[in-house]
């Protein structure tokens, strides 16, 4: 069954508040929430991206689940998991993570024009996700973390078109067009986690 | 703070530094298939034409009744002769190999069609067994792939089939722009419409761009109507060849008239002063589309349909007032909305439209500023139609259906199906 792009994104958006919720009516001292705004710059400019991550801590390590917004070139919805580990360094921590996940094609219809040559795509497929990086975070009294990181960024995806053809001269036939794209990108995010 | 802001400023350094030496540059392919031409001269394919037994028939194309029989055009492949003597039970009799054939028409014992640039006339004294008896080199140059340069059959070469392979490119450099390596080849798609023959020479389908009227047999070819006189039978003389400039798609006739369908109009030609020199008395200008006609005598009845060879949006019904012929200008028009038409015939006072994916149309046009739909027939997409003495053939995507429309309801008779593995 094929997910569409913005119920998957609310639905996990959903999921993820409840979770919040329920975590933090159960107290439960190892939840925690990281919720970051950033950039990503590559090849095609400079875009906005934002994602909600959710998850566990033990001691040094988290591990969580995280969707968001990835509008480089062409909207897309990451849905990842979040591995990371931090060390002390003065009144903060240095953290380490990766991000590996899929996305979800989640095209304007304008995109679905410029993608593949300026030529409507039948369609365009999810695709391979992962994110990594390194980054530093701040603890303040409240109990309330601020986050800077930076990460290599890549998304993946096909697009594949058949159109059927018939030359003047010569038997119809079907033309297929495959695309294939991978986005490179530096990623630039802030934000705080609780 | 000052290790934080220490520690943030390294952060964002190692960051300009990744930016700056990585190779951040986005990877984009387009895989694409480049279609390489199989050719065949005129005269190795002369030598495959030939009778044989009934084949599934695969795809659908142009239509013509000859008394009991239905012949069929597959589209470049040649035409299949559907026994109708039964109309609930037709059988598949045979099958005339034509490579490169669309258009036919018939008068009396001769067949006439296309393969490829040349024009065939075979006899089809028994239908069964029909056999080529005249060629005729190039009368369509421009189905040749090199009509224009030659008219010598060993040299004259059409594309039988395409070798495909894939190829890559790179994209990088123009992601999301025109790909100028595009694999598609240049030049249009030639589907000639539908027309009604008259006379003893049976009943083409109104989307055939072959008609006769009379001893002449006018085919239509692009910007050009080549005029034959078929007096003779066997050996069809070319008379004249008129440039139109027209993009023409269709020829219907009517009584001593034959209307034109082009991408951009309809023209009507007189061939009663001259029928080897028809000269233009009107026109219905209309914007680019697709564009079969049927007319009685006070109306023409033409759809226009958008497509991929028509370049065109328009998508309906037009009837157009030519009572008056002796104006360029015609009367008034009234133009009925449809989703995608394709052929039409007319019988009477109804009105069959194939109006593509929607099925069959039928319209009671009695009154033509109140044309009333009577019967909405959902069958596959509907290319052509001939209506005749009650019964209706329907040429659809999905196989030769077959109505009784002598009275109301419509009533289906039969279905031959279309075998498109």
């Amino acid at each position: 069954m094929k997910i569409s792009a913005p119920v998957l994104f609310y639905s996990v958006l959903l999921l993820i508040t409840t979770s919040v919720v329920a975590q933090s009516n159960q107290k439960v001292g190892s939840f925690r929430s990281i919720n970051q705004v950033g950039i990503l710059d590559g090849e095609h400019g400079t875009s906005f991206q934002i994602n909600t991550i959710n998850g566990a801590r033990y001691k040094t390590w988290f591990a969580g689940v995280g969707v968001g917004l990835d509008y480089y070139y062409f909207r897309t919805i990451p849905l990842f998991l979040d591995l990371r580990k931090g060390f002390h360094l003065g009144a903060g921590q240095i953290f380490v993570f990766a991000d590996p996940g899929m996305h979800f094609a989640w095209l304007t219809d304008q995109q679905k024009v410029v993608l593949g040559d300026s030529r409507q795509l039948d369609n365009i497929s999810n695709g391979f996700y992962i994110n990594g990086g390194l980054g530093y975070s701040l603890r303040f009294k409240s109990g309330v973390e601020w986050l800077l990181s930076a990460a290599y960024s890549y998304k993946q995806t096909t697009g594949k078109q058949q159109m059927p053809f018939c030359p003047f001269n010569g038997p119809c036939y079907i033309s297929v067009n495959d695309y294939s794209y991978g986005m490179n990108r530096l990623s630039v995010t802030t934000g705080i986690a609780f | 703070m000052k290790p934080v802001y220490k520690t943030c400023s390294s952060i964002i350094a190692a960051l300009a530094l990744v930016v700056n030496f990585s190779c951040m540059k986005d990877k984009a392919t387009h895989t694409y298939t480049i279609q390489t031409p199989v050719v065949k001269t005129s005269t190795e394919i002369r030598k495959s034409i030939a009778t044989t037994a009934a084949t599934s028939i695969r795809g659908t194309g142009k239509i013509f009744t000859l008394n009991n029989y239905i012949f069929l055009s597959e589209k470049d492949k040649g035409i299949h002769i559907i026994d109708n003597s039964n109309p609930a039970s037709p059988r598949n009799a045979a099958f005339i190999n034509i490579p490169g054939n669309r258009d036919m028409a018939v008068r009396g014992q001769y067949l006439y069609a296309d393969a490829y640039g040349d024009l065939v006339s075979f006899d089809i004294s028994n239908p069964l067994h029909a056999t080529p008896k005249n060629f005729f080199s190039n009368l369509f140059p421009d189905r040749w792939a090199n009509g224009n340069a030659t008219t010598n059959p060993d040299s004259l070469l059409a594309i039988v089939d395409w070798i495909t392979r894939d190829t890559t490119v790179d994209l990088n450099a123009n992601l999301g722009q025109y790909c100028a390596t595009c694999p598609y080849l240049a030049g249009g798609i030639y589907t000639a419409a539908a027309a009604n023959t008259s006379q003893s020479s049976g009943t083409a389908g109104s989307m055939s761009a072959f008609a006769i009227v009379a001893d002449r047999l006018y085919t239509a070819s692009q910007n050009n109507l080549n005029v034959f006189d078929i007096s003779s039978g066997e050996i069809p003389i070319l008379t004249n060849t008129m440039q139109l400039n027209w993009s023409v798609e269709t020829a219907y006739p009517f009584r001593d008239k034959l209307f034109v369908g082009s991408n951009s109009g309809v023209y009507m030609l007189d061939l009663k002063s001259d029928p080897d020199h028809p000269n233009s008395i009107g026109q219905f200008a209309h914007a680019r589309a697709c564009d079969p006609v049927v007319a009685d005598g006070n109306y023409a009845y033409v759809t226009l349909s958008d497509g991929t060879w028509c370049m065109g949006n328009a998508n309906e019904l037009d009837i157009i007032d030519i009572s008056n012929i002796n104006f360029n200008s015609w009367g008034y028009t009234i133009a009925y909305p449809m989703t995608n038409p394709k052929g039409l015939a007319k019988d009477g006072n109804s009105l069959f439209v194939c109006d593509g994916k929607e099925g069959l149309k039928v319209y009671d046009v009695s009154d033509i500023k109140k044309v009333k739909l009577t019967a909405h027939i959902g069958i596959g997409a509907t290319y052509d139609v001939i209506a005749n003495g009650g019964l209706a053939i329907v040429v659809a995507s999905d196989g030769i259906y077959q109505f009784d429309y002598s009275k109301m309801p419509i009533e289906s008779i039969s279905r031959i199906p279309i075998n498109s593995n």
